[in-house]
């Protein structure tokens, strides 16, 4: 459980290009992998915390999630769980927030990933999600630049064959 | 941190080649190969845009793919060797899940795997051709598929009976250890039907365990739990597909709806309007309906293809349809006006002004005021209220107006048939009103006095004369009734008057000593004392009106021209004459007002003239009318109503001779009629007084 104390808290990040940011603490612990690091180190406030996975863009640009979203309640812990209840739906600011271009959207999400913000990486992959829904195999190879490694007879044949590799 | 595993580092995930961490030399290698297996590689917007999917480790790949729907994990396995490797993995049954539960979609069947099941949900083409349309489901069988193979691959259970194996007892479990597809039908007994690959499969398992029978015991208590299972399958899924079959209708509707107001409000902008928009007229080929009605979100990119084709329609409907889309709107606001006209609003209006009894809505509906504000702005403007007061105090002007229409219609088709009379005793007669100005303004009251003649006789199509006055009446009266006999707008109203209409009734005055400037108000007056002199009438009650007198004498007098005729086609000797003629040689009297049995208080050329203030005192009200019998007049094959009086007994048989029927109700009448009609006596003799051609009766 946080403090008023914790609130007023200033946290140093350090990110993989050596830039810092002081962020309140109430927006770095959105990320799990920072609280829990936060935890670790305890009351030293002038320890900066290191990010060797994320660069400064990108932290910038997690930041900004995490400054809007500071005041969310903390995910529940069954949350984690791999049969937890997804939804599809994508709020209005994320959407926008969400809106950059492909190399910065990948970052975003394994830096989520990395820093373990559920809530953000759920909106990075649903993103994803949705440029993929309803594309036809042609439209989908197009997307992620790969050939159609499929004879014609192969093809013709997987349309029909839906069972598991391992019983066919 | 230690690197993880990428989508691409695993086994065959993407194209040989693909392995590469460079994403750019990967994407360009990409293009490459693509363009080598479909030709020309084409460039797109989308081309490459989520190639770094590939590279982002497994578990964020499998992330992003549970929140894919079931039918994108199918097409993603189709893609590439690699990427169907991956997914119809066992593997990523995790991810088949999560998609399922995201979905809604029931629990996956005991018999079914996850892919399978996304595809029985969510394919499209048959299970057994190559066929891709959209097919029909049957769940109970774990198959989609089109008529004909669902024919063939499919057996019936009375089929059954021919099938090799038959002896075996496997129809009594059959129901237990296969699936069935049972459709109701109108007979008692419903179609069940088996896939023919699970039947043989069951049979030959049979077969082969009949000498085994603890062993086809287990196999029989497995395919029984194995079709419970699937039974119990069926409700769920049927309500989860017809649950989502609603969403999407739902879903479908609205985006149409958007797309629809989407499209008219872009064309707005570039300054099309509702005509524009009208497809009723539309030829089959012009395409609207089908360009506007779809689901498909309106992207700025589909805008500019359907654009043209939508421009291209409106010029169209401009060119062709413009006309009848005009027409429609013109239809619509009459409809509008004539609502407003027929409202018991303006009925009660119009009864407050006498004159407004006369007019239909119809003549309303010709009004200047009611055209222009019709046809305000191409006749787009609705009839408001507002608009509609404009309207309401024009009327008892324009009440005015069209009554002074009618009466001046009468005067000059009375003048016109008067002329052709070639009198100039009655020309002068009327001359006065001649003049009159047919646009003079302000109420009149006064009837002209040329319709106060009892020469103004007019002929409305009907077995009788009409007056002015019974015009007027007829008007008003009808102006009340129901929708079965609606007033007819004055242009439309049928009436006329002829010379021998004019010079019939003035020769009737003469016989009845009645001065020419003799008033309608008097012969009205003398209400049905008339007699014709030359008909069989026998008794009072035959008597008739004035208007009745001078129709009768019309209709003799066309009666023996007709038979005049026929017996000249026919070259028949039979002696005629016109009993009803009223020659100035003539010198006995055919019609006479012996009864006398109403006192008239006016001299016939006397009396005050005809006000409408007077005559509108009956106007709207139901009145006693007369009836006239009728004789059936039979010419060759045509059948002709005339004037008769009640029925006879004693045929004349010259007239029979003529195809005419006439009866004598007595002795004497018989007689009159032998002697008017054909100049002989009883027996058909001609008379020696009658000997002569002359048609006059000495």
């Amino acid at each position: 459980m946080s403090t008023t104390e914790d609130k007023t808290r200033k946290v140093k990040l350090v990110t993989s290009d050596n830039e810092e940011f002081e962020v309140d603490w109430e927006v770095a612990t959105r990320s799990v992998l920072i609280k829990h690091m936060l935890e670790d180190i305890g009351e030293s406030e002038e320890q900066a915390i290191p990010l060797p996975n994320v660069t400064a863009n990108v932290l910038k640009k997690v930041l900004e999630w995490c400054e809007h979203h500071r005041k969310d309640p903390e995910p529940a812990p069954e949350s984690s769980d791999d049969n937890r209840k997804r939804t599809l739906e994508i709020g209005d600011w994320d959407a926008k927030f969400i809106q950059v271009d492909q190399e910065m959207l990948f970052e975003i999400i394994l830096a989520a990933n990395y820093l373990d913000i559920k809530a953000l990486l759920d909106v990075g992959c649903k993103t994803v999600a949705n440029m993929i829904k309803g594309k036809q195999p042609e439209e989908i190879r197009k997307m992620f630049n790969i050939v159609n490694d499929f004879t014609p007879e192969e093809e013709a044949q997987i349309k029909k064959e839906n069972e598991w590799a391992e019983d066919r | 941190m230690p690197r993880r595993k990428t989508v691409d580092e695993n086994p065959g995930a993407v194209t040989s080649g693909s392995n590469s961490l460079d994403s750019r030399s990967k994407r360009k290698r990409a293009k490459a190969d693509s363009g080598e297996l479909y030709g020309k590689p084409r460039r797109s917007k989308s081309s490459g845009k989520l190639a770094l999917l590939l590279e982002m480790p497994i578990e964020i790949f499998t992330e992003i793919a549970c929140y894919m729907t079931p039918l994108d994990l199918l097409n993603l396995a189709r893609t590439s060797i690699g990427l169907r490797e991956l997914l119809m993995s066992k593997s990523s049954k995790r991810i088949w899940e999560a998609v399922r539960l995201i979905h809604n979609i029931p629990e996956c069947p005991e018999d079914l795997s996850e892919p399978r099941y996304a595809d029985l949900l969510y394919g499209k083409g048959c299970s057994f051709c190559p066929d891709t349309r959209a097919k029909k489901l049957y769940i109970t069988l774990r198959i989609r598929a089109c008529k004909t193979c669902f024919e063939e691959q499919t057996i019936d259970h009375y089929e059954l009976y021919g099938e090799e194996g038959y002896k075996y007892p496997i129809t009594n479990f059959l129901d237990h250890t296969m699936m069935t597809w049972t459709k109701s039908t109108y007979k008692s007994h419903p179609s069940k039907r088996y896939l023919v690959s699970q039947f043989r499969e069951v049979l030959k398992r049979v077969k082969d365990l009949t000498s085994k029978p603890v062993e086809l015991r287990d196999y029989i208590s497995e395919r029984h739990e194995l079709t419970n299972s699937v039974i119990e399958s069926i409700v769920p899924i049927e309500d989860w597909l017809s649950k989502v079959s609603l969403q999407k209708a739902k879903s479908n509707s609205k985006s149409m709806t958007e797309r629809h107001s989407s499209i008219i409000k872009r064309l707005r902008d570039l300054g099309y309007d509702d005509d524009d928009f009208n497809d009723r007229y539309d030829e089959e080929e012009w395409k609207w309906g089908q360009l506007l009605n779809q689901s498909r979100l309106l992207t700025e990119r589909v805008w500019q293809n359907v654009r043209p084709q939508l421009e291209k329609t409106i010029k169209l409907r401009r060119t062709h349809v413009g006309q009848r889309i005009y027409n429609d709107r013109h239809t619509e606001r009459v409809a509008e006006m004539r609502r407003r006209f027929d409202s018991e609003e303006t009925r009660h209006l119009l009864r407050g002004i006498p004159k407004g009894r006369l007019l239909s809505t119809g003549d309303f509906l010709e009004l200047p005021i009611v055209v222009e504000m019709i046809e305000e702005d191409g006749c787009r403007l609705p009839l408001t209220d507002d608009r509609w007061q404009r309207v309401v105090e024009e009327i008892p002007i324009e009440v005015e107006t069209l009554a002074r229409t009618i009466e001046m219609d009468c005067v000059i088709e009375f003048k016109d048939s008067l002329l052709q009379c070639a009198r100039d005793d009655l020309r002068m007669l009327f001359d006065a009103d001649w003049d009159q100005e047919p646009g003079i303004e302000g109420v009149r009251d006064e009837i002209p006095k040329c319709l106060n003649s009892a020469l103004a006789l007019f002929n409305k199509g009907s077995s009788s004369l009409v007056n002015f006055a019974d015009i007027l009446y007829t008007r008003s009266f009808l102006q009340h009734q129901s929708v079965y006999e609606k007033l007819l707008p004055w242009k439309e109203e049928k009436f006329e008057t002829t010379p021998s209409i004019i010079t019939t009734a003035l020769l009737l005055l003469e016989h009845l000593d009645l001065p020419k400037e003799t008033s309608m108000a008097f012969m009205m007056a003398c209400g049905h004392d008339f007699e014709c002199l030359r008909c069989d009438r026998d008794s009072s009650r035959e008597t008739l009106s004035w208007l009745e007198l001078v129709y009768h004498f019309i209709l003799k007098t066309q009666n023996f021209e007709m038979l005049q005729c026929d017996v000249k086609k026919r070259d028949i000797n039979v002696p005629l004459r016109d009993a009803h003629s009223l020659s100035s040689l003539t010198r006995v009297k055919v019609v006479s007002r012996t009864f006398k049995r109403i006192t008239v208080d006016m001299s016939p050329t006397g009396g005050n003239p005809e006000r409408y203030s007077t005559l509108a005192t009956s106007w709207g009200q139901r009145l006693l009318g007369s009836a006239l019998g009728s004789l059936l007049l039979v010419v060759g094959k045509q059948i002709r109503l005339v004037p008769v009086k009640r029925w006879k007994i004693r045929p004349c048989h010259l007239c029979q001779s003529l195809n005419v029927i006439y009866h004598g109700q007595t002795q004497t009448g018989m007689y009159r009629h032998m002697k008017t009609s054909h100049g002989t006596d009883m027996e058909g003799n001609v008379l020696p007084d009658y000997a002569s051609s002359s048609d006059e009766l000495e």
